[in-house]
């Protein structure tokens, strides 16, 4: 039989990527915010291994679900790949940085970045209706089927170039931390650029895949890829968002919206801990 | 208006791509991992040789399996970006040019990482 040990080891990394990827989908942040404090924090995974396995989680999950929000008309695919553009070259500039930076520094980054996201969950997010106007120049009017409400929405893409250049940060983000970009991607989208929050979570799905790509290549080509430890994240976040997806349906969302912003701050505490020690 | 749960016939290959590259790359890590519970030797080796992985994976070795499995799920959104400028090139040209752009900036980044 095969090492007691590692075999343990690879059973708590499997068990505790279900529980991320369950977490990650019944909030809408993605498995890696709460994946990568665990790994490194819990399990003593080095984080740029760590940061490298949530990116392949990241990419799964991304692909996954995409095919439902694509068949749903749920995802811009006009505007996920204009954005993608931008978060794709910014998930190029977040690999590079990573090799750059030290560990401890990342672990700081992610302290603060887990702070922000402690604090957009705590806030409520509203949609507004299109202007009655013709589109602009960078512009375009989209619509989608509600299910809630079996009504079109009819909805307008505003500030292109700005939301441009807000994703350049959000595909950095991703590839520096190994976290989806979502947490950037869809108040952008949503507060920024007036795309309803259905559309904006599912487009940014959408986006995630082909973004941590363009850093997971960077990180393999370090040596920093092990499949290893990438099996039992990928198959386990797969299975927890798949889990959590449905688990959504039923649960409060609120309430765990606010359980997670708790959890995030006890998290960023311990990164930034672990930071400061080295 | 869009029908819940209607496949349009322009999202078919995208979708399939997606399904197909993610099921293979999954399937390629749980084979990884059920070798490893199975006791086979889990040692690593060069992620860039990728001779070695090959050769893992006639050994039946958990770590070739589940380099293929990463290879497979990298190599799944560009498959799936490609998918969307063949099936969009006919009825949306300039939305399946960003398809190949996107698809350009990973070329990139893979000339990036092998500098």
């Amino acid at each position: 039989m095969a090492e007691p040990g590692l075999i343990e080891f690879e059973l708590v990394v499997l068990l505790a990527a279900v529980g991320a990827g369950a977490f990650g989908a019944v909030v809408g942040v993605g498995g890696g915010l709460i994946l990568v404090p665990l790994l490194t924090g819990f399990l003593g995974v080095d984080i740029k291994l760590a940061i490298a396995a949530s990116l392949l989680g990241v990419i799964a999950v991304s692909t996954t679900a995409s095919t439902t929000y694509l068949a749903r008309g749920w995802a811009d695919r006009r505007l996920g790949l204009v954005l993608l553009v931008a978060t794709a070259s910014g998930g190029i500039l977040g690999g590079y940085l990573a090799g750059l930076l030290d560990g401890r520094v990342l672990a700081g980054i992610f302290s603060v970045v887990l702070l922000v996201v402690a604090g957009q969950m705590a806030r409520r997010r509203v949609d507004r209706p299109p202007p009655e106007t013709l589109p602009g120049r960078f512009e375009f009017d989209s619509a989608y089927l509600e299910p809630t409400t079996g009504t079109e929405v009819r909805y307008r893409v505003g500030r292109v170039p700005l939301g441009g250049a807000i994703s350049v940060g959000a595909g950095a983000l991703s590839g520096l931390l190994g976290i989806g970009g979502g947490v950037v991607n869809v108040p952008t989208m949503n507060a920024l650029m007036g795309v309803p929050i259905r559309v904006a979570t599912s487009t940014s799905t959408y986006m995630l895949g082909a973004t941590a790509v363009a850093s997971a290549v960077l990180y393999y080509s370090r040596g920093e890829v092990d499949g290893l430890l990438a099996a039992p994240v990928v198959v386990g976040v797969l299975v927890g968002a798949r889990v959590g997806a449905r688990l959504a349906a039923h649960l409060p969302r609120r309430a765990l919206q606010l359980a997670f912003a708790l959890v995030a701050l006890v998290f960023a505490a311990q990164m930034l801990m672990r930071g400061m020690a080295g | 208006m869009i029908e819940p749960g209607l496949v349009a016939p322009e999202r078919r290959w995208t979708n399939l791509a997606y399904t197909v590259g993610t099921t293979a790359a999954a399937a390629c890590l749980l084979v990884g991992l059920l070798l490893q519970a199975a006791g086979q030797p889990a040692d690593a080796g060069d992620p860039l040789d990728l001779g070695a992985i090959a050769g893992d994976l006639g050994r039946l070795r958990p770590w070739g399996w589940t380099m293929l499995g990463v290879i497979v799920l990298l190599l799944t959104p560009p498959a799936g970006l490609l998918a969307t400028f063949v099936e969009l090139r006919a009825f949306e040209p300039r939305v399946a040019l960003l398809g190949l752009t996107v698809m350009g900036v990973l070329a990139l980044a893979v000339v990036v990482a092998l500098r």
